[in-house]
C-alpha cells in the first residue's frame, strides 16, 4: 500500500510540475493555449465572430486558442477581467465595438479604446424591419409617422447601448422626432417581438433578421449601411441614405467586432498576432461564416484600426451620451464630437 | 431550540430585510428619476419591482409571524414573551456546544479555502490542502488513506476537466 | 420525401464512428449532469469547442447526446446525495431522496431514466409533426405572458414544496426574486443593489445559488463530530416492477410530456420550470388520499418531473429550428454550434436543407435511448456513492462545486458567491424554508421584472390589456385560485356553510 502510495505522489508532482512548466518559457511565442475572452454569452454575434476568428487564428499560431464567455454588466465583467490580467499575450478579448468604446462614458473604466491594441475585423449593419402586415412599406412611411406621432411608434431593440439602440438613434435623428424605446434581453427575444409584432419596428443587425426578411416574414425598409446590400438574389435593400442623404455623418452604424490586447506586450508578439490575423481573415472558412451571417470583412490592423476607431467612438459616444443612456460625458476622456 | 422560536425570530430578520429592500427600491427610482435617465414613471422605473417585492416580503413574513405566535388559549404577547425566552435559554445552553463548534470549525476550513487559498493558489493545490485540511480535521480515517484520497481525489478531477473537458482550471 | 430523409438519418446515426460518438457523448453529457454545478448549458458550451473539427454529421450527433445526457444526469445526484445535478433536477429530489432513504434509490434511478428516455422521445414527435403549429404558439407569448407564467411558476413551486405552510415557500421564493434584481437592469441598464461593485453589476449567476442552497447544507450536514452514518444501501429491485409502475402512470408520462414540450417551446423557460409545472399538475389531479405522500417518495412525482424536464429539450428545439430562437439556456449553446457547423436554422430551414429537421429528430431519439442503456449502467456505480463514507465523499463534492461555480464565468467571484449563498442555505434549511422556490425565483426573476416593465410601457401604463388576452386570463384564474386556496378562503367558505 505504502508503495503505491509513493508512487502516486511522484505522478502527482510529475503532473503538477509539468503543468507549470507550460507557462516558464517565453521565447518562442506562443507556448501554451491562449485564452480569448468575449464578454457576453455563447450564441451571440460576438461569440460567433470570435469562434470563428479563433479557430483561423489558432491554425496560424499553432496553438488551440480557447473561448472564454464571461458574461455580465454589458460587457464589461469580461473586458475589466482582460484588462486586468496580466499582459503577456495569452489572454485576448474579443469585443463588439459598440460596448467597447463606450465602456469610459457609462462609468465602468477609465481605460479607452486608446489604450487597447484592436484589429477590427467585421462590420455588420443595422436593419430596420418591420412584420409582414405593417402599414409602412417604405422607410419614407415610417419616418413620417414618426413625425407624426412623435414618441408613439415602438421600436424593439436588444437593450441600451446594443447595436439596435444605435439603428434607432439614427431614425431618430433623421425623423427628428422621440420613439418609444422597448428592450428586450438580447437579438433573439427581440426578433420574435417583431414576428409577433408586439413592437413597430425592429432596428437590429441584419444578421439577425435575414432569414426572416428572405422568407417573407418581415418586410425590410433600409439598412443603415453606406450602401445598398442584396441578401439573396431578387433581395435587395436599399441603404436610408437614398431616402434621407441626411443620414450620412451618422453612417454607416452597425456593430463592429474585433480581437483587443492591453497595451504593452512586445512588438515581437504584436508581430506575430498580426500575421494571424491577417491568415484569420482571409480564411476560406471565415468568408464563408462571414457571407452567411451578411458581415463585411473589414481587415484593419492596428494603426488603421486605431484611426478608425477615433471616427467610430465620436459618432457612438456622443449618440449615447445626447440620448440619455450614458452618464459621462465623452469630454472628459478627450472624445471629440 | 423548538423550530416555532427560530422561525418567529427570523421573519422579523426577513421583515427588516423586507423594509430594506422596498427603500432602496425606491432609492433606485430616484436615481433613475434624475440625470441622465430622466425615467419619472413608477412602473415603468427600475425601483419597481424591488420595492414591490420588499412589500410583499414584509407581508408575507407577518403572515409567517402570525402562524408562529398563535397557540390555542394564549395570548399573543406572552407567546412572544415565552419564545424569546426560550431563544436566550438556548443560547445560554449552547454556548459551550462541541458539536455545533466542530462543524462550524469546518465550515471555516471551507471558507479559506474559498476565499484564500484559491486566490492564492493555483487550483490543484488548494484543493489537495483542503482535502487534506478536512479530512485529518474529521479524522476520516487512518492517516495514509486520508492522504491517499486526497492525493487521488484531486489527479482525477484535474485530469477530468482539464483533459477531458478542456477547461482552463484556475 | 420525409421517410427518405429520416432513413438517411438513420443510415448516418448507425456509421460506426458515429455510434461511437453517441456512447461517447452521451457518457460525458450524464457525468456532467451528475456532477453538482456543472449543468447541461456549461457541457454543451465545453464541448462547442472540441467538435468543431468533427464532421457535421458527427458534430451534431455529440452535441445532441450531451444535451440529453446532461439533462437526464441531473436526477441521479438529486436521488442520492439530495444535491441536484442541474437545476432541472431541482423537483426530482424531492420525492427521488426520500425514494433513496427508504432504500429505493435504485428503483428510483430506473424510474426516471426511463421516463426521461420516453420524455425525449415523445418531445421528438412533437417537433417531427407539428414543429409550425407550435411555433405560432410560441408567438402568442408576449410580455403579459410571461410575466404571469413566471408568478404562477414561483407560486405553484411554494406550493408544492412548503406544503405545511405556503407563505414559507413564497417567502422563499420572493427572496430569490430579490436575488435576481442584483446587477444592472436588463430594460434600462441601470445598477440595482450593486453597490459599485463590477462583479455584482454582472448580477447573481444561477449555478453558484444552486450549488449554495442545495448542496452546501448537505455537505456540512456530514461534517459532524460523532458520525451518525445511517448507511442507506440501495436494494435490489425488479425492472419489471420499474415497468410496470410507468405502465400504470402512462397517462402522467403523456400529459407531463405534453406540459414539458409546451413550456420547452416558449423562449427563455427552460427545463427547471417544465419539471415543476408537470409536478404541480400531477399532484392537483391525484386524489385527496394520495396528496400527502407527495414529497415523500411518491414515484409519480419522479415520472412527471423528469418527463417534464426532459421533454423541454423537443419543445426548446422546435424555435431553434423555426425561429433560431433558443427555448431555454442550453438550447441558446447548441444553436450557436448549429450556426458555426454552417446550417442556418430559422424560417428558411425547411426549403434550404430539410433534411436537417429529421437529422436532429433521428439524433435525439438515438440520444435518448442511449442515455437510458448507458445511465442505467452508470447508476450501478453511482448507487454506490450512498455506502461511501460521506466525510471522504462530501469535500470531494465541495471540491466540484468550486469548480462548476467558476467555470459559468471563469471567474472566483462566483465561488465565494456560492459560499454566501450555502450559508443562507443552511439558514433556510434549518428553518424549514424550501430552497426550490428561492432558486426558481432566481431563475424567473429576470423574466418577471423586465417583462412587467415592458408590458406597461407598451400600454402606457395601463394594466388594462392583462385582462384582454386569453393566456393572460388562464394564469390569472389559476394565480387567484392558488392565493385564496392556500390563504384559507376556501376552509372559511365551507365551513359558513356547514355552520348554515
Amino acid at each position: 500500500m505504502k508503495k503505491l502510495l509513493s508512487i502516486l505522489l511522484v505522478l502527482a508532482l510529475v503532473a503538477s510540475t509539468s503543468l507549470f512548466a507550460q507557462g516558464a518559457s517565453e521565447d518562442n511565442y506562443p507556448s501554451k493555449n491562449i485564452n480569448l475572452t468575449v464578454p457576453y454569452g455563447a450564441g451571440g454575434t460576438t461569440d460567433l465572430t470570435a469562434r470563428a476568428l479563433a479557430n483561423a487564428m489558432g491554425r496560424d499560431l499553432g496553438v488551440t486558442i480557447n473561448v472564454v464567455n464571461t458574461a455580465g454588466a454589458g460587457g464589461s465583467a469580461g473586458t475589466l477581467i482582460v484588462q486586468n490580467a496580466p499582459v503577456d499575450g495569452y489572454s485576448l478579448l474579443a469585443n463588439g465595438m459598440l460596448s467597447f468604446v463606450t465602456l469610459p462614458i457609462n462609468g465602468y473604466t477609465d481605460k479607452t479604446f486608446r489604450d487597447w491594441d484592436v484589429w477590427v475585423a467585421t462590420y455588420a449593419p443595422n436593419v430596420v424591419v418591420v412584420p409582414a402586415d405593417s402599414p409602412y412599406n417604405t422607410i419614407q412611411d415610417l419616418i413620417e409617422a414618426m413625425r407624426a406621432n412623435p414618441g408613439q411608434i415602438t421600436i424593439g431593440t436588444a437593450g441600451i447601448g446594443s447595436g439596435g439602440h444605435f439603428g434607432a438613434e439614427v431614425l431618430k435623428q433623421v425623423a427628428g422626432a422621440d420613439y418609444k424605446h422597448i428592450t428586450y434581453a438580447g437579438g433573439g427575444p427581440a426578433f420574435t417581438a417583431i414576428l409577433s409584432g408586439e413592437v413597430d419596428v425592429c432596428t437590429q443587425l441584419l444578421a439577425e433578421n435575414k432569414d426572416a426578411i428572405i422568407s417573407g416574414d418581415l418586410k425590410a425598409l433600409c439598412t443603415l449601411a453606406d450602401e445598398p446590400i442584396t441578401i439573396a438574389e431578387g433581395v435587395t435593400i436599399p441603404s436610408i441614405k437614398e431616402a434621407y442623404p441626411e443620414a450620412e455623418p451618422w453612417l454607416p452604424m452597425g456593430e463592429v467586432t474585433g480581437i483587443l490586447i492591453p497595451k504593452g506586450l512586445d512588438e515581437a508578439k504584436l508581430q506575430k498576432i498580426d500575421h494571424a490575423f491577417d491568415v484569420a481573415i482571409q480564411d476560406q472558412e471565415f468568408i464563408d461564416f462571414c457571407a452567411l451571417r451578411s458581415f463585411d470583412i473589414t481587415p484593419y490592423g492596428r494603426a488603421e484600426s486605431q484611426a478608425y476607431l477615433e471616427d467610430f467612438a465620436s459618432r457612438v459616444c456622443w449618440m449615447l451620451y445626447d440620448a440619455g443612456a450614458a452618464p459621462i460625458s465623452p469630454d472628459e476622456f478627450g472624445i471629440e464630437r | 431550540m423548538e423550530s416555532k422560536t427560530k422561525e418567529m425570530i427570523f421573519s422579523l430578520v426577513l421583515m427588516v430585510f423586507g423594509v430594506y429592500v422596498a427603500i432602496e427600491g425606491y432609492m433606485i427610482f430616484l436615481r433613475a428619476a434624475s440625470a441622465p435617465y430622466f425615467i419619472t414613471e413608477f412602473t415603468v422605473s427600475p425601483g419597481f419591482v424591488p420595492v414591490i417585492l420588499g412589500v410583499a416580503l414584509v407581508f408575507f413574513s407577518i403572515l409567517h409571524f402570525i402562524s408562529c405566535i398563535r397557540e390555542e388559549g394564549k395570548k399573543p404577547g406572552e407567546v412572544i414573551k415565552e419564545h424569546f425566552a426560550e431563544a436566550a435559554a438556548w443560547v445560554k445552553a449552547n454556548k459551550r456546544n462541541v458539536d455545533i463548534a466542530f462543524t462550524i470549525g469546518a465550515v471555516i476550513i471551507m471558507g479559506i479555502y474559498t476565499y484564500v487559498l484559491m486566490e492564492l493558489l493555483p487550483f490543484w493545490a488548494a484543493t489537495l490542502i483542503f482535502l487534506l485540511a478536512i479530512f485529518f480535521y474529521l479524522r476520516t480515517d487512518k492517516w495514509w488513506k486520508n492522504i491517499l484520497v486526497a492525493v487521488l481525489g484531486v489527479i482525477a478531477i484535474v485530469l477530468v476537466f482539464q483533459y477531458c473537458f478542456n477547461a482552463a482550471l484556475p | 420525401m420525409a421517410l427518405e430523409y429520416i432513413g438517411i438519418a438513420f443510415m448516418t446515426a448507425l456509421q460506426p464512428l458515429n455510434l461511437l460518438v453517441l456512447v461517447l457523448s452521451t457518457l460525458v453529457g450524464l457525468v456532467m449532469g451528475v456532477l453538482p454545478g456543472l449543468s447541461a448549458t456549461m457541457a454543451i458550451a465545453l464541448l462547442t469547442g472540441l467538435t468543431y473539427n468533427f464532421p457535421t454529421q458527427t458534430a451534431i450527433i455529440s452535441l445532441l447526446a450531451i444535451y440529453v445526457g446532461a439533462i437526464s444526469g441531473g436526477c441521479q445526484s438529486a436521488i442520492l446525495l439530495n444535491i441536484p445535478g442541474t437545476p432541472a433536477s431541482a423537483a426530482t429530489a424531492l420525492d427521488g431522496h426520500p425514494m433513496a432513504l427508504q432504500g429505493k434509490g435504485g428503483l428510483a434511478i430506473f424510474i426516471a431514466t426511463t421516463v426521461s428516455c420516453l420524455g425525449t422521445l415523445i418531445s421528438v414527435v412533437f417537433v417531427l409533426t407539428l414543429t409550425p403549429l407550435l411555433t405560432s404558439l410560441a408567438l402568442k407569448f408576449t410580455s403579459w405572458e410571461f410575466f404571469l407564467l413566471s408568478i404562477f411558476g414561483i407560486l405553484i413551486c411554494g406550493t408544492i414544496t412548503a406544503q405545511a405552510s405556503p407563505v414559507k415557500g413564497w417567502i422563499s421564493g420572493i427572496l430569490g426574486l430579490i436575488v435576481a434584481m442584483v446587477g444592472l437592469d436588463t430594460v434600462d441598464t441601470i445598477a440595482r443593489f450593486s453597490y459599485g461593485n463590477v462583479n455584482l453589476m454582472s448580477g447573481i449567476q444561477l449555478i453558484p445559488v444552486m450549488i449554495g442552497l442545495f448542496g452546501f447544507p448537505e455537505i456540512v450536514r456530514a461534517f459532524k463530530r460523532h458520525s451518525d452514518d445511517q448507511v442507506t444501501k440501495a436494494s435490489k429491485f425488479e425492472m419489471k416492477q420499474g415497468f410496470s409502475l410507468i405502465f400504470r402512470n402512462f397517462g402522467n408520462v403523456l400529459r407531463s410530456a405534453c406540459i414539458g414540450v409546451g413550456v420547452g417551446i416558449i423562449p427563455g423557460v427552460g427545463e427547471d420550470t417544465g419539471g415543476w409545472l408537470s409536478y404541480w399538475a400531477t399532484r392537483s389531479l391525484a386524489p385527496a388520499d394520495e396528496k400527502d405522500s407527495f414529497g415523500k417518495g411518491n414515484p409519480k412525482g419522479i415520472i412527471s418531473t423528469e418527463t417534464g424536464n426532459n421533454s423541454c429539450i423537443g419543445g426548446a428545439i422546435i424555435p431553434v429550428l423555426s425561429l433560431a430562437v433558443p427555448g431555454s439556456a442550453p438550447a441558446a449553446v447548441l444553436l450557436a454550434a448549429f450556426l458555426m457547423h454552417g446550417y442556418r436554422p430559422g424560417p428558411l430551414l425547411m426549403t434550404e436543407s430539410p433534411d436537417f429537421l429529421y437529422n436532429v429528430c433521428i439524433y435525439l431519439a438515438f440520444a435518448s435511448v442511449a442515455m437510458w442503456l448507458i445511465a442505467l449502467g452508470l447508476s450501478k456505480l453511482t448507487v454506490r456513492l450512498l455506502g461511501v463514507n460521506k466525510k471522504y465523499l462530501m469535500p470531494i463534492v465541495y471540491a466540484l462545486c468550486v469548480i462548476g461555480s467558476y467555470l459559468i464565468n471563469y471567474n472566483l467571484f462566483d465561488v465565494k458567491v456560492m459560499f454566501v449563498f450555502g450559508l443562507l442555505g443552511i439558514v433556510l434549511t434549518s428553518m424549514n424554508f424550501p430552497a426550490a422556490p428561492f432558486l426558481l425565483g432566481v431563475i424567473l426573476g429576470p423574466m418577471l421584472d423586465s417583462n412587467l416593465r415592458r408590458a406597461l410601457r407598451l400600454s402606457d401604463g395601463s394594466f388594462l390589456p392583462m385582462f384582454q388576452r386569453p393566456i393572460c386570463l388562464f394564469f390569472l384564474a389559476f394565480i387567484i385560485l392558488l392565493i385564496l386556496a392556500q390563504l384559507g378562503v376556501f376552509k372559511v367558505l365551507k365551513g359558513k356553510k356547514l355552520a348554515d
